[in-house]
């Protein structure tokens, strides 16, 4: 990838920046909801409960609040409230492709510029509840590339949460397979890696390299092996899993784990580590899923058990914290994982997750205990902007 | 059991998505067929084509249950009417494309079949919406048919262009006729197949014979049609081209006495005269070249079809549309039509009154009489004219089109008179050129003459006689503009396909003065051209004005460095892949960053040319250039805007598919959007709506001659000012190519380039006359 000198990268940001900032002003709606039952995942959930919401942002959670003048009530009745929803790991409205294949390591690749806002998939996903997204790019590269965390609505220049964030690198056999039909090296265009081996090479060759070039502009590699990005691991079975923990320990960076399907495996190790899991979803319809990887239908109950951090991602987030929950997941944390969890792994807990005052007011209005499978969405808000049927 | 649960899960959110995706649908439909009483209507003050002995004149029509009640010269009527006000509108009966494939499904649009068995009522979508567009041009039915694949297709259907899921409730006539072709698909390269295929259909013809004198003991469906056709109950539509194909049918139609329609037609050579004696009803089109039409072209003479027709054979006119969207350019062949030299009045019945007798349904429909459906068109001019808006359409007594806000009533005349002068060739060295349509500087047209002396303008007068001596050629109404010019144009440049960045190549070193695309621009009144580099890489290069008709060809070699954020430029052999390597390498190199070279480039060409990239994009930088973006969705325009404003650019946006949501607050002279046939073809319906947003300076580019005029004219048919778009194609986006001085208009001692029009430019009916550059005729009768 290309190099640049910092400064004038500062003023294209600013640029971006100001473009984004634009003429558009926030929706100062002042909205009071009663709810049935509010999960506010800071503590014990009210019932009922009132939250008061004023210029996006959330003021006041209570079981009763007595509403100030002007403002506009919504009664949810015996409705529940909890936080909108965060998808840590998605790739939706990202236009064209979500890896760019002609080099393995594009550690500048950012997502965040070929976002497609008007995205019908945006819209999709804010319909089944999720309010917040984790945009990564995909696994064809040894390291991916930069994730975005965007809102899946509103007005363009409040969706951005975090531009150009952690770190994305694969260790799987992604980055091999378009490599590994090859036979031997005769052209120069002949690519690297071609296998699981090679792929790790890949990975140490450069942190080696950026721990060793201390001087000069800090590379993204550097700021992410220095703690200042989250690096974001994509692997699946137990072997890669503990390869990515390996090459956590020898270059002192503590990775979230992405995927993660045979995590139940290694789970002692993952909780010594103390590395959380953005888990995939879970498959169905065969035994085996990517990579051969085992499936196993409580992970959630597993990994809580074992003391692993985790949260479910790749859509249908209701759908998937039910589903733990009836194989062994305690509701809480099932919860706890699509909301609370996922937005501390992408480092916006300061903004989204709880229902408590300062945060976004992103909220998700459902008919009724959210862990029932008849219940539905009835409304959502993002930052004070209120979706739902006229 | 729990996996079935899980099942269920997935299921519901299936149907959830679905769910949102039905409600859009419903809303867009909703949207574009606006609501209607059961109150009868009345039109009043338009001037009526009936197409009938009545004739054409001003009147009003009565529509009830769906009919025409009454139509009559006075002016009065009794009863409660909803009245509708078109004064100085033509009605016209509603259009009829002959050759669609509006309502089909798209994955059947192309099939057919060889045994006859097919029913193309069988290949409809009920559910499809393409049928709004169609109607927004004026036309009410279509007919419908297997895709030609030699011999027996199937069954053909004359449809209406209206709403509604119910196939029952816009079925005009099922089984109108039976499709064949000779000739046409795989296999009939050579005479002998050609010859076996004909043997075929004459032994199927035979069996069917055989078959209806006999009794069967069972009835064979297909062999009942073939009776059909022999009895002369349905006509036969047989798709030929060639001379041999061609006779072959007439052979079929002496032999089996069958009521024959040929289609196609396009080589006809020596039956031509045959076929004019012999009156046979023929589909003929697609009228027009390239790639708008969304039909495939085939060689054709150029006097087709004028050596096929009299004024007295009928024959219908086919958009022969691959794709639904050519049906919406019906209007546009027929003005193609007019050009080549038909008849305007024998064009409009190949659009309305022909095809609904050839194919049997003008008991309902192509004229306006009382007892007829209420199928209309009301056209705020001439109904040929692509330039003038359509106002009302009505299909089997339903309002399927109606804009809201109708376009400001046209001028009480319509502009399609044709002018003709004759100029002598050499032209004099001095002389004076009169009209009473010159194009002034605002887009206009005003009475005035050109005056010039060796290849000079001197002036622009509103009197010519004070340059009493010289002699004067007077147009008459023949309007005088300056040359057109096409903003931008990409012809099939061989290209340098191994690196994204080659900002430091010209599209004007590989002009070709003699290729084919340039005498088909200067056929069309073009006389400039923006050359811009192919869209294989990211920088693709440098953009420059070219003169089509006088050395020195290359104007200005450098205007500017074009960008491509479209699919074309990304590819996984060479960084980059995806949109955002694209965006990371257009904007690393507006930040200062140059080509890493291949090893094979020695180093001292290396310097040079990092210094010509280096210069190009400071030409940029310091706005004595261009940014020409090439740009199909929301999300490539967007990031085409954010760089052009990060780095303050002037920038051109080349046919742009996907703009309606750009938040975009340029400072006057940094935006300019190319027009092209790429947006008509694949994003129609998102015109209206944008074109009255847009407050840009605009050009046409990317297509024929005759595309860009077309593009002008459809631009002024949603809400455009002529004005505009006649500056458009003559001046481009002004102020934003950096063109020299006075570029498109006439300045005294500027250049002598003028083409004199049979009628507006605007109107595809219209061509140019005289093309005349530096003071001499370059294009002539």
């Amino acid at each position: 990838m290309m190099r640049l000198p910092g400064f004038p990268r500062f003023l294209l940001i600013l640029g971006l920046a100001g473009f984004l900032a634009g003429p558009r002003s926030l929706l100062a709606e002042e909205w009071l909801i009663r709810a049935g039952k509010v999960y506010t995942l800071t503590g014990a959930p009210l019932a009922p409960g009132m939250v008061h919401v004023k210029n996006g942002k959330i003021v006041e959670v209570a079981a009763e609040i007595a509403a100030p003048e002007g403002v506009k009530v919504i009664d949810l009745s015996q409705g529940v409230l909890i936080p909108g929803l965060v998808d840590a790991r998605s790739q939706v409205g990202i236009e064209s492709s979500v890896n760019e294949i002609t080099q393995e390591l594009t550690p500048n690749y950012k997502v965040h510029t070929a976002i497609n806002w008007q995205s019908r998939s945006f819209r999709e996903a804010l319909a089944e509840g999720v309010t917040t997204l984790g945009l990564m790019p995909g696994t064809e590269n040894v390291i991916s590339g930069q994730l975005a965390v965007v809102k899946t609505a509103g007005p363009l220049a409040q969706r951005t949460l975090v531009e150009a964030g952690g770190l994305v690198i694969t260790v799987a056999s992604d980055p091999a397979n378009r490599n590994s039909s090859r036979q031997r090296p005769d052209s120069i265009y002949v690519r690297q890696p071609t296998n699981r081996m090679g792929v790790v090479w890949m990975l140490r060759q450069t942190f080696a390299s950026a721990q060793a070039s201390t001087n000069g502009t800090p590379s993204v590699i550097h700021e992410a092996l220095t703690g200042k990005r989250t690096i974001y691991g994509v692997s699946r079975i137990d072997s890669d899993i503990l390869s990515l923990l390996r090459l956590g320990k020898d270059y002192q960076f503590t990775p979230v784990l992405v995927e993660g399907n045979e995590a139940y495996k290694v789970k002692e190790t993952l909780a010594s580590a103390k590395v959380p899991v953005l888990l995939t979803k879970v498959t169905t319809q065969a035994g085996t899923a990517t990579e051969g990887s085992e499936v196993f239908w409580n992970q959630g109950g597993e990994l809580h058990d074992a003391g692993v951090t985790f949260a479910f991602t790749g859509g249908h987030l209701l759908d998937q914290a039910r589903f733990a929950i009836r194989f062994g997941c305690p509701k809480g944390v099932a919860l706890e994982a699509i909301t609370k969890t996922p937005a501390r792994l992408l480092g916006v807990e300061s903004r989204v997750g709880t229902i408590a005052v300062g945060q976004d007011a992103d909220l998700l209005a459902l008919t009724g205990d959210p862990f029932e499978l008849t219940t539905g969405v009835a409304w959502v808000m993002t930052q004070g902007q209120w979706h739902g049927k006229k | 059991m729990t996996r079935r649960s899980w099942f269920w899960v997935v299921c519901c959110g299936a149907l959830t998505l679905y769910g949102i995706h039905f409600n859009h649908t419903a809303n867009a439909l909703h949207e574009s067929a606006p609501p209607q009483g059961t109150k009868p209507i009345v039109l009043v003050g338009g001037t009526i084509i009936t197409q009938t002995d009545e004739g054409t004149f001003e009147g009003i029509i009565l529509i009830q249950n769906g009919k025409i009640k009454e139509i009559s010269r006075a002016k009065k009527w009794t009863g409660d009417y909803e009245v509708i006000d078109i004064t100085g509108c033509v009605v016209t009966p509603g259009l009829f494309d002959a050759r669609s494939v509006v309502r089909l499904h798209p994955a059947s649009a192309r099939e057919g079949g060889r045994d006859g068995t097919l029913d193309i009522l069988d290949a409809v979508d009920p559910f499809s919406d393409d049928w709004s567009d169609a109607a927004a041009q004026g036309i009410t039915a279509v007919g419908v048919q297997p895709a030609a694949s030699g011999t027996f297709g199937g069954l053909g259907a004359v449809l209406a262009v209206s709403p509604g899921h119910d196939t029952a409730e816009w079925i005009i006539k099922k089984a109108a006729w039976l499709q064949a072709s000779l000739g046409v698909g795989q296999g009939t390269a050579n005479s002998l197949q050609r010859q076996a295929q004909f043997q075929q259909l004459r032994g199927q013809l035979d069996a069917a014979k055989t078959y209806s004198t006999s009794k069967p003991s069972q009835k064979d469906p297909v062999k009942e049609q073939l009776v059909r056709v022999l009895k002369g109950e349905i006509p036969l539509r047989v798709e030929a081209h060639f001379e041999d194909d061609l006779r072959r049918a007439m052979k079929l139609q002496e032999d089996f006495k069958i009521r024959l329609i040929l289609e196609g037609v396009s080589e006809p050579r020596l039956t031509a005269e045959t076929l004019r004696d012999r009156r046979l009803p023929m589909v003929l089109g697609p009228f027009g070249t390239g790639s708008i039409w969304g039909a495939s072209q085939r060689k054709k003479e150029r006097d087709w079809p004028k050596s096929l027709l009299t004024d007295s054979s009928k024959w219908m006119l086919g958009s022969f549309g691959e794709r639904s969207q050519a049906t919406t350019l019906l209007r546009a062949q027929a003005a193609v039509a007019v050009a080549q030299g038909l008849p305007a009045d024998q064009v409009l019945k190949a659009i309305t009154l022909y095809p609904a007798e050839l194919l049997g349904v003008a008991d309902r429909l192509g004229s306006l009489a009382p007892g007829r459906s209420a199928d209309l068109a009301v056209f705020a001019g001439d109904p040929l004219d692509p330039s003038v808006p359509v106002r009302l359409t009505m299909a089997q007594g339903k309002i399927t089109y109606q804009p809201a806000n109708p376009l400001a009533a046209p001028k009480a005349k319509s502009s399609s008179t044709t002018a003709t002068v004759s100029l002598p060739d050499p032209l004099p060295a001095k002389f004076v050129l009169k009209s009473n349509r010159i194009l002034n500087e605002q887009g206009q047209f005003q009475p005035g003459a050109l005056v010039i002396e060796n290849g000079k303008i001197v002036s622009l007068t509103a009197r010519p006689a004070e340059t009493a001596g010289y002699p004067i050629y007077d147009c008459g109404d023949g309007p005088i503009t300056p040359g057109l010019f096409a903003a931008a144009f990409a012809p099939n440049l061989a290209t340098e396909e191994a690196d994204a960045h080659a900002s430091h190549l010209r599209a004007v070193d590989e002009f070709d003065p003699e290729a084919e695309w340039v005498r088909a621009f200067r056929k069309q009144g073009f006389t400039h051209v923006v050359l811009t580099p192919p869209h294989k890489q990211v920088l693709s290069g440098q953009a420059g004005l070219i003169r089509l008709s006088a050395a020195p060809h290359v104007v200005q070699a450098a205007l500017g460095q074009q960008f491509v954020f479209t699919g074309a430029s990304r590819d996984a052999n060479r960084f980059p892949s995806s949109l955002a390597g694209q965006i990371d390498l257009a904007s690393e190199s507006l930040l200062g960053r140059t080509m890493d070279w291949q090893l094979y480039v020695p180093e001292s060409m290396r310097t040079k040319l990092n210094e010509q990239q280096k210069q190009s994009i400071q030409a940029l930088l310091e706005r004595k250039q261009t940014a020409f973006w090439v740009v199909d969705s929301q999300a490539e325009s967007d990031a085409a805007l954010r760089l052009s404003r990060a780095f303050r650019l002037r920038s051109l946006l080349i046919e742009p598919l996907e703009i309606r949501h750009a938040e975009w607050d340029a400072e006057p002279g940094s935006l300019g959007v190319i027009l092209g046939p790429k947006q008509w073809l694949q994003a129609a319906h998102e015109w209206r709506a944008w074109l009255a947003r847009c407050q840009w300076p605009i050009g046409y580019g990317m297509g024929t001659g005759q595309e860009l005029r077309l593009m002008a004219g459809l631009s002024v048919q949603m809400g455009l000012t002529p004005e505009k778009a006649l500056l458009g194609l003559t001046r481009g986006p002004d102020g934003l190519l950096g063109l020299p001085e006075g570029f498109g208009q006439w300045r005294p001692d500027g250049d002598a380039d003028c083409v004199i029009w049979t009628g507006s430019p605007l109107d595809l009916q219209s061509k140019p006359q005289y093309v005349i550059v530096q003071g001499r005729l370059v294009e002539k009768p």
